[in-house]
């Protein structure tokens, strides 16, 4: 079994991540937050980075940093192993067979090398999550045909139909 | 005036081309775009808005600017020196011609953000004659925007293009609409007032004007009578532009009086205002409170669960791999690791093949230990497999009850933004330390003013009427210097023609403007009447046409100057129903030799009838097909059937959205 | 001067209506030139008038 093991450290948001996670993250605003705690924000945005395939390297703008610590990163570690396993099966399934990509997966990394590949690979989908929830959350006008008055809550229904498979649901009608 | 098609390209939702033939058939002159909520009915509708007068109908508290037209998909796929277009086309026609009209706008992308930049912007307008083959003609492009008023009066927009859920009062660009020229324009009473403008209104190159300056004296008493009379002509011209100042100052002044009567009257009793905007503000607070918790909740909702919604897709394609790796595992079942072990150890396996490290044998021995515990990965998957149910399940409703906490969220926003409004008019009215001898001193001032002001005028008038004194006795004086030739005969004759024919327009636009006036009042009340059995209530058209709503009392029918939406409603379908069939009228009397000539308009309806209740949804349904040269309307499937309108519909279609595509298409429903 | 009569004017209010209407709907003509326009019509009715009355 191996003897490296993700999400047992702090993440640092920085620079221009971190000004778009202070906007999707504000503590105590339930007003203007999308998300009750930063790690909320790390895993949904490392799933939808991974989902629309979008990679962010680092920037090193001068921002404040936000940091998720190491109690809360351990506190979501099952889920965020999940995905880890998730992104090793899919990541690989086009390089090598089925049986490799999932025994990888489930072994866990053996090398040094290894486990700061994937490691890095996961931040970069969370960096490249987080603009694309920035995007979608923050940036977007709103549309003429909204079933939603309130702007905040109309980006998040939006998201949820991009992204939320809602086969066979049909909107509420107002 | 009937629209024959729209075609959209990239216009907000729809990507792509998208287009609509409108039924243009007598006796089923009723075509219904049907889809259900939020799948893009009102980006249609508003694109016949959007393409006339290049602005769409905002939402309260957002403006122009905060609307992206182009199409989100086509956006994406753009980069840093990608031109994309967005146009709507609208083609309709009348008796005699085709008018199409087309505005585009052209964007850049502001890369890598997802923002779009207007590059370009152009209106065009074609029209031909629907008989002949002639070429298109292109409308000059000054001219457009002046030219689309006229078909499609920009006053009369709010009506023939309905709005059912986004009414509020309107001012267009701040200012009040003025429909009484915009039904003249339907009515064809502007071409009078064009003719009268032309033949004399229009000052030094009208008709008359021409005509005058033709006739001929001899010497120079004839040519410095003449010279006397521009004088007087000029001296007119700018009495009455002075009179027009007076009167616009007059009307602001009485605009104010009239403010802060109302201000005085509303603010008569202090003790009970404080206790209300006591009580306002704990209303407030709760709201607020009620706002944050119902935020909290969708805030707490979306956090725990959005991820494993959106992680659906790739959990479905990793559990496939997974299971086809499981399904094929090749453990020998009862096996222990301690057996292979002891195996490998002794060299031979239990065929008898030899055992040595490095050999395929060797491998496959050591493959086998993998499937078994305690390096079992085969428990491992199945863990896997329980965690993917547990995320399908925990987000099973999860859709369900987004929607329901995103209405709750809404109703309690709508409600605690309009407490807050009010608390802050409130809140000014108590601050103001309402000193009531200033505000009745501010007022005799006003009322002084008035005074002054109207004083003034009547002084312009009296001078501009004995100007036109002296300019009529000069001019008899010249007509008896005329020379008296065959060529002034000709042009005394014309110009008395054209006097006779200023005057007859000028007594036909009056009678005929009363007449219509009294017509479409009497016709007003008739339908409002008729079509919400409105007993206690009534509506009314004011001078300016404004339309007015009064309710009964005791002492008689009082203005009831805040409507309810629905009450909006009412009385815009009585006005717009009125007009329809007014110009509907008047176009059959025309065949029948009468001397106007006047315009109808289609009608377009979004969702009109979501704010009504079934009984008047039928009522008025019916009188729209009957009133109307043309109608399309925009609703929801379920709705539909409440309206009866089945057998006067010529074309039909779907507007659909697939689940994971985000852009909407137009389908045209075979049969009905 | 004669009486103008009733059809001529009637016939002559008609034409110019029709005019107007026309050009409000494709603005092809700037109010100079309808004046133009109109200057033509009563100059035609007048010499029809004259006509009329034989002379």
């Amino acid at each position: 079994m191996a003897s490296f093991e993700f999400f047992k450290k702090e993440f640092e948001f920085r620079g221009k991540h971190a000004r778009m996670a202070g906007e999707l993250w504000i503590q105590n605003d339930y007003g203007r937050t999308y998300f009750r705690r930063l790690i909320d924000l790390y895993i949904t945005a490392a799933v939808i980075g991974f989902r629309v395939d979008r990679k962010a390297k680092a920037d090193y703008a001068p921002n404040e940093s936000k940091s998720i610590f190491p109690e809360q990163m351990i506190g979501a570690k099952e889920d965020l192993d999940f995905i880890m396993q998730m992104i090793m099966i899919l990541e690989n399934s086009g390089k090598m067979a089925p049986e490799e990509s999932v025994k990888k997966a489930f072994r866990g990394v053996e090398t040094q090398e290894e486990f700061e590949y994937y490691r890095d690979l996961f931040h970069s989908y969370v960096r490249g999550g987080v603009e694309e929830l920035y995007e979608r959350l923050i940036l977007r006008s709103p549309e003429l045909d909204e079933g939603v008055y309130d702007g905040k809550t109309a980006n998040v229904m939006a998201l949820l139909e991009r992204f939320g498979d809602f086969s066979g649901v049909s909107p509420a009608s107002c | 005036m009937r629209f024959e098609s729209i075609a959209l390209h990239n216009f907000m939702r729809y990507k792509g081309e998208n287009r609509i033939e409108f039924s243009c058939e007598e006796g089923k002159n009723v075509t219904v775009i049907l889809g259900d909520n939020t799948v893009g009915k009102t980006t249609v509708a508003q694109a016949f808005r959007w393409c006339l007068y290049g602005a769409v109908l905002t939402e309260r508290g957002k403006r122009q600017e905060d609307y992206q037209l182009l199409n989100s998909d086509t956006l994406e796929l753009m980069n840093a020196d990608s031109r994309a277009k967005v146009w709507v086309e609208l083609v309709a026609i009348d008796e005699e011609k085709r008018y199409a009209i087309r505005r585009e706008i052209v964007y850049t992308r502001a890369f890598p953000s997802l923002m779009a930049e207007e590059f370009q912007k152009k209106l065009t307008m074609h029209i031909s004659d629907i008989c002949s083959s002639q070429p298109l003609v292109e409308v000059e492009e000054r001219k457009v925007d002046e030219l689309i008023n006229e078909l499609f009066p920009r006053n009369l927009s709010h009506y023939f293009l309905f709005d059912g859920e986004r009414w509020s009062d309107i001012a267009i660009n701040g200012v009040r609409e003025n429909i009484k020229d915009s039904v003249h324009i339907l009515t064809g009473l502007s071409a009078y007032q064009a003719a009268m403008k032309h033949l004399k209104d229009m000052g030094s190159y009208s008709v008359i004007s021409k005509f005058k300056k033709k006739i001929t004296g001899s010497g120079n008493l004839y040519d410095s009578l003449a010279s006397e009379c521009q004088k007087c002509e000029r001296a007119i011209q700018s009495c009455q532009k002075e009179i027009r100042n007076i009167e616009v100052n007059i009307s602001n002044y009485k605009k104010k009086c009239q403010e802060v009567q109302e201000y005085l009257e509303a603010n008569r009793n202090t003790e009970a205002l404080q206790k209300q905007y006591r009580d306002l503000g704990t209303l407030k607070k709760a709201q607020e409170e009620r706002c944050a918790s119902e935020h909290r909740m969708l805030v707490n909702e979306f956090s725990d669960k959005a991820y494993m919604a959106f992680a659906g897709p790739m959990v479905q394609a990793a559990m496939e791999l997974v299971k086809a790796v499981a399904g094929e595992r090749r453990d020998i079942p009862h096996m222990r690791q301690a057996t292979i072990d002891y195996i490998m150890k002794g060299g031979r396996c239990i065929c008898g093949a030899k055992l040595s490290p490095g050999t395929k044998e060797w491998e496959r021995l050591l493959e086998q230990k993998n499937y078994l515990p305690p390096a079992d990965i085969g428990s491992l998957l199945g863990e896997f497999e329980r965690t993917a149910f547990r995320w399908k399940n925990r987000v099973e409703d999860f859709p369900e009850e987004a929607q329901e906490m995103a209405s709750q969220i809404d109703g309690c926003v709508k409600e605690y933004e309009e407490t807050c409004n009010e608390y802050v008019m409130l809140g000014q009215r108590l601050d103001a330390h309402i000193d009531f001898a200033e505000h009745r001193n501010r007022l005799r001032r006003y009322q002084v003013g008035i005074q002054e002001l109207g004083s003034q005028k009547g002084q312009m008038q009296g001078k501009a009427q004995s100007y036109q004194r002296q300019k009529q006795h000069l001019e008899e004086e010249m007509k008896g210097l005329e020379a008296r030739n065959e060529e002034n005969r000709r042009w005394r004759e014309r110009l008395e023609l054209a006097e006779a024919l200023y005057k007859k327009l000028s007594q036909d636009f009056t009678m005929e403007e009363k007449k219509v006036f009294k017509e479409l009042n009497g016709q007003i009340q008739n339908n409002f009447r008729r079509m919400f059995n409105a007993k206690e209530k009534k509506i009314e058209l004011s001078e300016k046409y404004d339309i007015q709503m009064y309710y009964k009392t005791e002492v008689g029918y009082r203005e009831e100057k805040n409507l309810s939406e629905g009450e909006k409603i009412a009385r815009n379908f009585a006005f717009i129903v009125t007009i329809m069939e007014y110009s509907k009228k008047r176009k059959a009397e025309k065949n029948a030799g009468a001397m106007q000539e006047n315009d109808t308009l289609p009608i377009v309806l979004d969702s009109p009838f979501s704010k009504l209740g079934d009984e008047n949804i039928r009522l008025i349904a019916k009188a729209l097909p009957e009133v109307s040269e043309q109608v399309i309307i925009f609703m929801l499937k379920k709705d539909w059937g409440y309206t009866g309108l089945d057998e006067y519909v010529g074309k039909a279609y779907y507007i659909e959205k697939e689940a994971e595509k985000s852009y909407a298409t137009i389908r045209k429903a075979e049969g009905r | 001067m004669e009486e103008i009569s009733k059809q001529l004017l009637q016939d002559m209010t008609f034409q110019v209506l029709h005019m107007e209407r026309k050009n409000l709907r494709s603005k092809a003509k700037n109010d100079q030139k309808m004046s133009e326009e109109l200057q033509k019509v009563i100059v035609d009715y007048a010499k029809r008038k004259c006509w009329a009355k034989g002379q």
